[in-house]
């Protein structure tokens, strides 16, 4: 009996402590998409296996603009039901190769709710870039 | 051997804590009580981003066809309690915008005092001698103003929420872009997490 009463308010405290801290994100979209991205092929290095289980990268697409510029949006998925942070920052390269110095191109935080699916985005800061790179990090601040 | 343990024990302890980190990198410092470099950064890195997709779309055209369009600073404000230089904003949004080769800025014409009165003073110099085009007239102006929302979330945790509102209006003065960036920090007052 005591035993019971123990379990009971173990599975209490479990369900609570979930329904507390989990908030993961219900959506809804059409069946059929209207828009058509252009997904690139994508060589990914991955340093952090514990990031790359919990912010899944679900693809990368890339547009031109009329100008020239090139426009990146990345799509990630919070694999977990509880909130995650994650650090992104864009590197962009012209056609040598060369890295294009970024004034304000640093690490920027952002918040996925449980199962929450978010797009980062960039457009280029030049209309010669011919190559970039996202990096990610979990938050630390 | 227990002196020497003193010894290494007092080395390390008076060793300098002070470091060089990456401002462009995540360990920098947030203060939930104030607006961090980080924020000046995310904010011009979002306005940026926004300006240079109008232009990419040909929305924000020069009136010097084949010449990048100038842009002068107007009045940005401040309407937070704190002391907010405006460069840290405002120069990072020039500089990409420079980069970027399609948006310049002129320094010779502002709101207020010009940032360069020597080049306004050549240009005026040039002007009377006949060696100059007439008066610069920019083809946007840049205004908008920095705002803060505290609000208490318990006893211990304050919310703060910086708002950052732009502008860019053209000759006819139409604002052919604004935007908002608000960032919001929760933390023990003047409390520093890393």
């Amino acid at each position: 009996m005591n035993l019971s009463s123990s379990s009971i308010c173990l599975c209490l405290s479990a369900i609570l402590v979930c329904g507390s801290g989990c908030k993961s994100v219900n959506s809804v979209s059409p069946h059929e998409r209207a828009a058509t991205s252009h997904s690139i092929a994508q060589e990914r290095v991955m340093t952090d296996p514990f990031l790359e289980s919990r912010a899944r990268i679900l693809g990368v697409t890339e547009t031109q603009t009329p100008e020239g510029f090139v426009k990146i949006q990345v799509e990630l998925e919070n694999m977990t039901s509880s909130t995650k942070h994650i650090e992104y920052a864009f590197e962009w390269f012209d056609a040598q190769g060369n890295l294009v110095p970024s004034a304000s191109g640093g690490f920027r935080v952002r918040e996925l709710l449980g199962r929450e699916v978010i797009y980062i985005s960039a457009i280029s800061p030049r209309a010669d870039i011919k190559d970039f790179r996202v990096k990610m990090i979990r938050a630390r601040r | 051997m227990l002196l020497q343990v003193a010894v290494l024990t007092l080395i390390v302890g008076c060793a300098s804590r002070s470091a060089y980190v990456n401002p462009q990198g995540p360990d920098t410092a947030v203060n939930a009580g104030q607006i961090n470099i980080q924020d000046f950064a995310a904010a011009a890195d979002t306005f940026v981003n926004e300006i240079l997709e109008r232009v990419s779309q040909g929305q924000l055209p020069s009136s010097r066809p084949g010449k990048p369009a100038i842009m002068a600073i107007s009045r940005i404000t401040n309407k937070t309690l704190q002391h907010v230089d405006i460069d840290q904003l405002v120069k990072k949004i020039r500089v990409q915008l420079n980069r970027s080769g399609r948006i310049l800025t002129t320094t010779t014409l502002a709101y207020g005092e010009v940032e360069d009165p020597l080049a306004k003073q050549t240009q005026e110099q040039l002007q009377a001698l006949g060696k100059a085009d007439g008066p610069l007239i920019a083809d946007y102006t840049l205004s908008g103003s920095i705002l803060d929302d505290i609000a208490r979330k318990s006893r211990m945790t304050t919310q703060a929420s910086y708002i950052f509102q732009l502008s860019l209006t053209d000759r006819n003065g139409i604002a052919l872009w604004e935007s908002e960036y608000i960032v919001t920090k929760q933390g023990r007052k003047a409390a520093v997490t890393w």
